[in-house]
């Protein structure tokens, strides 16, 4: 993370000897000693546990080459990889058509649409832990409040054992983890509708478009970076996301519902593997640094003048 | 209601001639009905489990509601759990890490946006990048660090990752986004004045930039109160353990007093749901700009 030797680059008119450049740094120093604590030695210490041998206190003792990453397939990587291709696809899309839906909806000069915002919010606003206790309990295999609503209104005739198996606990808590996504991705989105020149709404009524075919052909176009914005954004988030999983099923049972970033955490916490957990961490970060220099460049495209 | 300011009463939309709407309203009316419903239930849940009496908690989770509901709950529970103890340390990890982000942060948003230092788009680059790991695979490693510190199972331990992790990388674009926009002639006053940079960057640009400031500072709040992995993992003991992480250690014991969980779990959501209702849509585009989770 030393980066001093970085050459100067695009030289603003903003202070600009080279003794003031150099003297800034003070103030960027506390700042970034926490996130050095935080983030950057972690990085570099996930690295070289990728490629180290470890015991099961996580010291490194030596080095194991590719054998942490080999090891992986045996401790079930591609099982989990599916998950977790199957846990983003399966989120994001919902997610997405969902909160267009919902972001045109509040859009529109409705009654109550200052009530209908504030309830797109709650979602986003019960911290996360929390909605994944709430989940565990409601989708109880005995007293669950899901089972209790389903037998009331005699749409099955006996509890079902949703956390269970993975083929019902995976939907079960994709079903959550959509609800959460909702909230900042309509929000986002529905600033985009708002930015919609009102010309072209107004020329294209005249023009008769009107309803699905308006959203699609003259909305849907204008707000195309709002778009790849949320959808990047989700993408990491889903990819990231933890605590849903973690305390509804653990990734259980036998991993058949873990994703990558279970996966990691078992490995280091649980079965004391963490040259493994740094492998699988490095395989991870490989496929996100995609996705992020995706972000930055949709992102420089919109209003990126800080980069 | 404050959502209502998400977008201005008149919004542009408010320009599509009404007759051509009303397919388009009936569509909205119901996808936002069965959206509120979808939403209204889980809040419904915990209300009524929170209601009933330990009595009857076995029999009375197979209904919706309470056979007959029970207040004293909301004041039991803090005596059955550690609510008050755990609260606390929610509190201190939370305010801790929000405070030690913004003094940290606010000097580094300065130099960022107000002086050509050294690296400067690599700085701002590599602060961003943190963001796109999961917190539960950083502290994998991240423990190891707390760990040879001595940090673990602390509330310094949790601070510094919170702050670090989540909170600067916004503190940082949010508040450097805001300074950027301060015209350069304040900052002239200043120096002809003599004054230090510190001077400046605390009496003129800390009050102006007050509003980045403060939707910075709740961001950073509302993060490290919705913490899981880092807690899961550092806090060892309830006595340093914030109330959502307690509240799932609870889930573990014989018979789970739901009704106490639940009323714990209303007290871990209020301040956040009222913070996020207040700020909500300044975060907006503020995490577009700062984060990217």
């Amino acid at each position: 993370m030393k980066n001093t030797a970085c050459p100067p680059k695009g030289s603003e008119p903003l202070m600009s000897t080279s003794r003031h450049r150099w003297q800034g740094l003070i103030y960027l120093m506390p700042a970034l000693l926490v996130i050095t604590m935080a983030v950057g030695y972690p990085i570099v210490h996930l690295f070289e546990m990728a490629f180290g041998q470890t015991n099961s206190f996580g010291i490194i003792t030596g080095n194991a080459g590719f054998k942490n990453f080999s090891g992986l397939f045996a401790s079930g990587l591609m099982r989990v990889m599916l998950n977790t291709v199957i846990w983003t696809a399966g989120i994001l899309v919902p997610t997405i058509i969902i909160s267009l839906a919902l972001a045109y909806a509040v859009s529109l000069p409705l009654k109550g649409q200052s009530f209908f915002r504030t309830i797109i919010i709650i979602p986003w606003a019960i911290p996360l832990t929390i909605v994944a206790i709430l989940g565990d309990m409601a989708f109880n295999s005995t007293y669950g409040q899901v089972n209790t609503l389903l037998l009331q209104l005699h749409l099955i005739s006996h509890p079902i054992g949703w956390l269970a198996t993975a083929r019902t606990s995976f939907p079960v808590m994709m079903i959550l983890a959509i609800w959460v996504s909702i909230p900042f991705t309509t929000l986002t989105l529905l600033s985009g509708i708002q930015a919609v020149p009102g010309e072209i709404l107004e020329a294209s009524a005249i023009d008769g478009a009107k309803g699905f075919y308006r959203f699609r052909k003259i909305i849907l176009p204008q707000i195309t970076n709002a778009l790849q914005l949320v959808v990047l954004i989700n993408l990491a988030y889903i990819f990231n996301s933890f605590p849903i999983i973690w305390i509804m099923t653990q990734g259980g049972p036998a991993s058949t519902s873990s994703t990558i970033t279970i996966f990691v955490y078992q490995l280091a916490f649980t079965l004391g593997q963490f040259g493994q957990a740094g492998a699988a961490a490095l395989l991870a970060f490989i496929i996100l640094m995609g996705l992020g220099v995706a972000y930055v460049k949709v992102y420089r495209r919109t209003e990126g003048n800080l980069l | 209601m404050i959502a209502a300011k998400v977008g201005d009463g008149a919004s542009r939309i408010s320009r599509i001639p009404r007759h051509t709407l009303s397919g388009d309203r009936v569509f909205s009316y119901i996808v936002l009905s069965v959206f509120t419903v979808l939403t209204l239930f889980p809040i419904f849940i915990m209300i009524a489990v929170s209601l009933m009496p330990s009595r009857h908690l076995s029999s009375d989770l197979y209904h919706l509601w309470p056979t007959n509901i029970d207040l004293r709950n909301y004041l039991l529970m803090w005596s059955q759990l550690p609510v008050a103890h755990l609260l606390l340390n929610s509190v201190i990890i939370a305010g801790g890490s929000t405070i030690l982000a913004l003094l940290t942060g606010i000097p580094a948003a300065f130099a960022l946006s107000r002086m050509n230092i050294v690296g400067r788009k690599i700085w701002l680059f590599g602060f961003l990048a943190t963001q796109l790991f999961s917190p539960s695979i950083i502290i994998v490693s991240a423990y190891h660090v707390m760990a040879i510190a001595h940090l673990t199972d602390t509330y310094w331990g949790l601070i510094i990752l919170d702050a670090g992790f989540y909170s600067l990388p916004f503190v940082l674009w949010s508040i450097a986004g805001f300074m950027r926009h301060i015209p350069r002639e304040l900052e002239e006053t200043v120096d002809v004045d003599g004054g230090s940079t510190w001077t400046k960057i605390w009496r003129v640009f800390v009050p102006i930039a007050i509003p980045s400031i403060v939707v910075a500072g709740v961001y950073a709040f509302i993060q490290s109160w919705n913490d899981f992995a880092f807690a899961l993992t550092l806090a060892t003991s309830q006595s340093t353990m914030p109330l959502p992480i307690g509240i799932y250690s609870f889930m573990g014991a014989y018979q789970i007093q739901w009704n106490y969980l639940m009323g714990a779990s209303l007290v871990a959501t209020l301040p956040v749901l009222i913070l996020f209702l207040i700020v909500q849509k300044r975060l907006v585009s503020g995490m577009l700009a700062g984060s990217i989770k």
